[in-house]
């Protein structure tokens, strides 16, 4: 019977574990086809500067968006005007989906700092600061801050899609 | 928010010495009895509470020291015991999250005493810039007013400035914070104009303060002249020179800004700011639009109109109505030049009952859309605009190339015999109003 109890035991945990590991993780996205398909959602764009943790100066770059500990990230993107316009798009994939709303946060705080910023040196670009939009799917905290923003939202739900159910994609 | 963290981190610690408890009675073969376990979480865990309470306020007090407002104070020798309370600081401040208020006084010191020994390199070059401008602006017999306007005068046309701290990396380097970036490149961020003038007048020995908003976005200075501080913010001037934002009180410079008013000294004098010394005069209201006209002209961009008879609360009402529909034809008018806003208010004459009305005009030269055009491409805009737009009454392009606000007759336009006033109603070329 102890025997029995201890195989039963075994199965159960090792069962658990798999499907801890499914809601823990799931595969991300290359970072750098996600924001081609967000650029390019938008024609209107100003001319961008992009910057990701594929950069040699990641954790330095991440810290100008976001004061989550860079521990907790998987990946980032970070798209911004050239000029220092409103326009920007970033990305946070946090290691652990528990992290994602603290990422959020991060987000907004870093889209009020904007908004101080440009009220005092560029206040006609603060209404479309104040009309950025900050959500969350899965892993991923999004900031976008566009006049196109609903089709840079609708390329980044498809996107993420297709790479959670590529058979759909591919019409199987 | 502060106070939820540090109670998530006090419950950590309780459940951690919870899960100690677990793993206590796992080591009752160590000797210890069920009762000695018990007692010993217990006195564990008012132990951890004491310390947590301790910690809590000990980090909660230092957060809210070590906040952006500004590190530590500094013993400065002149603050009343309102500013030793506050949190504020002159130096050490960093603002726009990148741009480091920096003590100037090592420089302007070593130029007093011609003993420079104790300067980095940097701060050597920074002094010989300095002193090369103070000896080609300041001469012999200028009064303290004199010599802070003619440094004014260099640094609004000389330094331009940074846009570079506008993108979400900012590309403005640290220098563009301190006098040597600023003297040495000409280019510079608010922190590098507020400390480059307080240099300037700490070398011609003239008591200034850098000064920041509470959003810690923005810096500029407080002067003293003849025992009054007075607001200066060069960085908002830089490339017009218009004295808009030199020499206000308080009260105007609240219109714009929010500051530490514990910390930083008051400023209630208009004695020395630039548009109250050239007040205009008018009998009524109604007067308003014409002397605007005349200054925007003459490219005056801040103005104080005083009033021979004493303004009803009603007329004060009504002017404000009246100066926004001034500014609403500005904004809209396209042939103005783009960016030009109006800054109005009453305002108090220090020491007396009586109100003035301030108005300051923000133009861009650089914002003017026709500034890169040539007269035949503004041609061939005036007529497509034209064509589509002339039921609402367009005002002729031509009359305002270059942002020269003195209007040109165009074909087809009204002569008119007075080029400082305001189109009378029933304009013939058929401008519709506001």
């Amino acid at each position: 019977m102890r025997k029995i109890r201890i195989w039963f035991l075994l199965a159960a945990m090792m069962l658990c574990s798999c499907g801890a590991d499914d809601e823990k993780r799931m595969e991300t996205v290359s970072m750098y086809d996600l924001r081609e398909v967000m650029l390019a959602a938008d024609p209107d764009l100003p001319d961008m500067i992009s910057v990701s943790d594929a950069d040699d100066d990641a954790q330095n770059l991440f810290s100008y968006l976001s004061d989550l500990d860079y521990e907790k990230v998987e990946h980032f993107l970070l798209s911004y005007s050239a000029e220092g316009k409103a326009d920007e798009i970033a990305v946070i994939t946090v290691k652990d989906p528990e992290d994602v709303n603290e990422a959020k946060s991060s987000l907004q705080d870093h889209l009020d700092s904007r908004i101080k910023l440009l009220k005092e040196y560029e206040p006609k670009e603060v209404h479309r600061l104040e009309k950025g939009r900050i959500y969350t799917r899965n892993q991923y905290a999004v900031l976008i801050v566009s006049d196109n923003l609903d089709n840079v939202k609708t390329e980044f739900d498809k996107f993420l899609e297709a790479s959670e159910h590529p058979q759909k994609v591919h019409g199987q | 928010m502060m106070l939820g963290s540090r109670t998530l981190q006090r419950d950590k610690a309780i459940r951690s010495i919870s899960w100690g408890q677990n793993t206590g009675q796992k080591k009752k073969g160590d000797g210890m009895n069920g009762k000695d376990i018990i007692l010993g979480s217990l006195v564990g865990i008012l132990t951890i509470g004491v310390a947590g309470s301790v910690t809590l306020s000990a980090l909660t007090f230092s957060e809210i020291r070590s906040m952006k407002s500004g590190v530590g104070l500094e013993s400065g020798t002149e603050q009343d015991l309102a500013a030793e309370d506050s949190l504020t600081s002159e130096d050490n401040v960093l603002i726009a999250e990148n741009y480091k208020i920096e003590s100037t006084l090592p420089i302007s010191d070593a130029y007093k005493s011609g003993d420079s020994s104790k300067l980095s390199d940097k701060e050597k070059e920074t002094l010989e810039l300095a002193s090369k401008v103070l000896g080609e602006i300041i001469t012999d017999g200028m009064g303290d007013y004199e010599k802070e306007r003619a440094v004014y005068d260099w640094m609004a046309k000389e330094i331009s400035t940074d846009s570079g701290i506008l993108p979400v990396i900012p590309t403005s380097s640290q220098e563009g914070a301190s006098p040597y970036g600023a003297l040495k490149y000409h280019n510079a961020v608010c922190v590098g104009y507020a400390t480059t003038f307080r240099l300037f007048m700490q070398m011609l020995d003239i008591e200034c303060k850098v000064i920041h908003n509470k959003d810690m976005y923005h810096s500029w200075d407080l002067v003293k002249l003849d025992g009054h501080w007075y607001h200066v913010d060069v960085y908002s001037d830089a490339g017009v020179g218009n004295y808009a934002n030199f020499n206000s009180n308080d009260y105007i410079q609240s219109m714009q800004q929010e500051w530490d008013k514990d910390y930083f000294p008051a400023s209630d004098s208009l004695e020395y700011n630039y548009a109250y010394q050239n007040r205009k005069s008018a009998k009524s209201i109604y007067d308003i639009p014409k002397i605007l006209r005349k200054a925007l002209n003459d490219k005056n961009s801040s103005l104080v109109i005083e009033f021979e008879n004493t303004i009803a609360e009603a007329d004060m009402e009504k002017a404000a109505t009246l100066v926004s529909y001034i500014d609403n034809l500005l904004m809209s008018n396209e042939s103005q030049t783009l960016g030009m806003l109006l800054n109005y208010n009453w305002i108090q004459e220090p020491g007396t009952d009586r109100y003035m009305y301030w108005i300051t005009t923000s133009v861009n030269p650089a914002a003017n859309p026709q500034a890169d055009l040539s007269q035949e491409e503004i041609d061939k805009m005036q007529k497509a605009i034209a064509d589509s737009f002339e039921d609402i009454g367009y005002v002729d392009l031509n009359g305002y190339v270059g942002g020269d606000l003195q209007p040109k007759e165009a074909a087809g336009a009204v002569p008119k015999e007075d080029a400082g006033v305001v189109p009378e109603e029933g304009d013939k070329a058929g401008n519709a109003k506001n």
